[in-house]
């Protein structure tokens, strides 16, 4: 038996499948976090099933990306137990998702979830009442706090079963009628089992694209007939009559099933008027992303000194024992500068740093960034939208690069897309704390930032001035400001620290290893002469770089790593000028994303665009690195 | 004509009409803003920034451009109520 768990953005799907599945789909506080589908197994009663977590869709027309692929998977999967999730605090709103969700004729069960949110919004709704008029089970869940899970997939199992089928709502008699006609003529031509001609009506008559393109064709005529006609009787576009019907049916039951008593006006309420208001939202704004990165650092730093005087012993030992001419002597080496790169210098910046990334995506600031910034992302051509998929580049490029999906233009997804690997991801963060921020001082640092940002806009309005197509501009749900909970963020901070430590880090040791190995043979050498006449003649560096920034394309901390082993020391100041480290840290953060990114761009944009953003990135990164170098020469 | 760009703030009204192409207006749809629904504009960020609106009890951000395309009428029984 498969579970399918369906419902709008940010109604709580992944909470609900990460507390049955164990933590693995994204979750945040903003719509839009899952935009592809995730499948687990899980133990639920006794019994081994597949749970799916379909991205989240507003309604089940195909307009973008996510909904797209949701309405794929239920028309492809007709035997999965639909489980909707909606928010009680947004019943209306959710509604008209379960109302086409009841058009596909499935067993079905809706979990009533955020009782307790729509409780504090002074919301009560009846559950028994609600599946009345739904004619399925409706179970109240906090799928935060895991309460009525099990009961709500004991009722999918039931449902399940029974092969119990859900009952379409019925509408007004004229689109009722042109919705029968449009039935009618489709019954012979269905695209598989278990997708009901009544379903494929409605959606025809809505307009949606991609039914529209598959079934249209021997059905113009009707479907015109139908169309024109609705239009002449309700004087609106017939995509408008549709959704209006659900609309009025929506509210109709929100109505008979809660009752509103008056909202209490809490510290939420309090502090999204400070965040939002006018004057004081852009001041906080920069007081939080500065307090955010001070935290780090400081955190880091006080974490990274006894780690690297332990292992700075330990190898110090070990040379000792095995003297680094043998080769074993070697390889050892390598090994332990390895792991003590991966100890010592990434996790004291990289725990922190992704925590507080946690903190700002669960209690809603990243879609509250989006409205303040909408202004200036005018400017540079895009709109507030963006900043999501930006602001997620700080943590990791590949997730950020996934989420330009929730752009409507494609326009807008290229430009961003390309900003995005422009953003100094956690990896980079840790180059650049590690050694400008260890060896220059915090202000440094970033100032390295700043210059980042300077460079993003620049090229941001670079590329919009020469692109097409301008989308309409922001449209976004602001969500409620949520406490975030203790357990989602160890939780969420795990899982992006487990794809370090299972994927970079052998990784890191690995190549430390072959490092080891390559200056062994003096392999190292050749290709740091190869190299030279860029990393010395043009970026002024010592010629031992060359290797790391190789080695760096497969990931960015690799560099830091790589630069500790290749001088042989982790007190790189000792060996590098400040002149030095910044042009080396400048290049590191801009050159050519590592070769995750570029997978993964090159399955969401495509090989040519990656191809020129990787390009633009390597110019770019030598254009500043030298300006600096120029700078620092021109200082002293 | 008023729009989201120039009622009132915290004005109760009602949406009257809903310019530009099919995608705005799905788009908007699906937020759950609909023609004859109740609106209420919460805040306007600075420098012709976005529209912050209230729609059944959940916040939605339009930029300029998008609110411009919601034509709305202050809500005529509420506005009569004495204060």
């Amino acid at each position: 038996m498969r579970f399918v768990l369906t419902g709008q953005p940010n109604s709580g799907k992944s909470t609900i499948f990460n507390a049955v599945a164990g933590y693995r789909a994204a979750t945040a506080n903003f719509p839009g976090t899952s935009v592809t589908y995730t499948v687990s197994r899980a133990l639920i009663l006794g019994r081994e099933v597949a749970v799916v977590d379909l991205p989240g869709v507003y309604s089940l027309t195909s307009t973008d990306a996510a909904e797209r692929e949701a309405l794929a998977y239920l028309l492809e999967h007709p035997d999965d137990v639909i489980i909707n999730v909606l928010d009680a605090s947004r019943l209306g709103r959710s509604l008209e998702l379960t109302l086409q969700l009841l058009e596909l004729r499935r067993p079905m069960v809706v979990a009533l979830n955020m009782v307790d949110e729509a409780r504090r919004k002074g919301i009560e709704v009846d559950s028994e009442a609600l599946s009345r008029e739904l004619g399925v089970p409706v179970v109240p869940t906090i799928g935060r706090r895991g309460a009525g899970l099990k009961e709500l997939f004991r009722e999918a199992m039931r449902a399940g079963l029974m092969e119990a089928r859900s009952e379409p709502p019925s509408y007004d008699r004229e689109v009722e009628r042109a919705v029968g006609e449009v039935t009618a003529c489709l019954a012979d031509q269905l695209p598989g089992p278990g997708v009901p001609a009544r379903f494929l009506a409605i959606k025809l008559l809505e307009g949606d694209p991609e039914i529209h393109r598959r079934l249209a064709g021997r059905n113009g005529r009707v479907l015109e007939i139908a169309k024109s006609r609705l239009e002449s009787e309700h004087g609106w576009p017939a995509d408008q009559v549709i959704s209006g019907a659900r609309h009025a049916v929506a509210h109709t039951i929100e109505d008979r099933v809660s009752r509103h008593h008056r909202r209490k006006v809490g510290w939420r309420e309090k502090m999204d008027r400070l965040l939002l208001h006018p004057v004081s939202g852009g001041p906080l704004m920069v007081l939080i992303l500065m307090g955010f990165f001070y935290a780090v650092f400081g955190l880091g730093k006080h974490l990274e000194g006894p780690l690297v005087a332990v292992f700075d012993g330990l190898a110090a030992n070990l040379a000792r024992a095995l003297p680094l001419e043998t080769f074993a002597g070697t390889l050892v080496n390598g090994l332990i500068l390895g792991i003590s790169g991966g100890v010592a210098i990434v996790l004291p910046y990289l725990v922190p740093f992704l925590v507080g990334l946690a903190v700002l995506e669960d209690t809603g600031y990243l879609p509250r960034m989006a409205y303040i910034l909408d202004n200036l992302m005018h400017r540079i051509g895009l709109h507030g939208k963006s900043v999501v998929p930006l602001m997620l580049g700080y943590g990791c490029s590949v997730p950020a690069v996934m989420a330009t999906r929730i752009l409507e233009s494609p326009r807008d997804r290229r430009i961003t897309t390309a900003l995005t690997v422009l953003v100094p991801c956690s990896a980079r963060t840790t180059v650049i704390y590690a050694v400008v921020g260890a060896y220059m001082g915090p202000l440094w640092a970033f100032g390295v930032y700043v210059l980042n940002l300077a460079v993003i806009g620049g090229v941001g309005v670079t590329l919009a001035r020469r692109m097409k197509g301008r989308a309409p501009g922001l449209i976004l749900e602001i969500p409620d400001l949520r406490m975030p909970a203790a357990r989602t963020l160890l939780a969420k901070t795990w899982l992006s620290l487990r794809e370090f430590i299972v994927i970079a880090w052998p990784l890191l040791i690995a190549s430390s290893a072959v490092l080891g190995v390559l200056e062994w043979l003096h392999a190292d050498e050749l290709l740091n002469t190869v190299l030279s006449p860029f990393t010395v003649g043009l970026l002024g560096l010592p010629a031992a770089v060359g290797v790391t920034l190789i080695f760096g394309v497969l990931r960015k901390e690799l560099t830091v790593v790589m630069l500790v082993q290749a001088l042989g020391t982790t007190a790189i100041a000792s060996v590098l000028s400040p002149a030095q480290l910044v042009t080396f840290v400048i290049f590191v953060v801009f050159y050519i994303p590592c070769v995750a990114t570029i997978a993964v761009m090159a399955r969401e944009v495509g090989w040519k665009d990656t191809v020129w953003i990787g390009a633009m990135t390597v110019a770019l990164a030598t254009a500043l690195a030298v300006a600096v170098r120029l700078g620092f020469a021109v200082l002293a | 004509m008023t729009t989201l760009v120039d009622v009132e703030l915290d004005r109760e009204t009602t949406v009257t009409d809903i310019d530009g192409g099919m995608r705005v207006r799905t788009h908007l749809n699906t937020l759950g803003i609909h023609v004859g629904d109740a609106i209420r504009v919460v805040e306007r960020a600075p420098f012709r920034g976005p529209v912050l609106v209230e729609i059944h009890g959940t916040r939605v951000a339009l930029g300029r451009g998008v609110a411009k395309k919601v034509r709305v009428e202050a809500d005529a029984v509420r506005s009569d109520r004495p204060a």
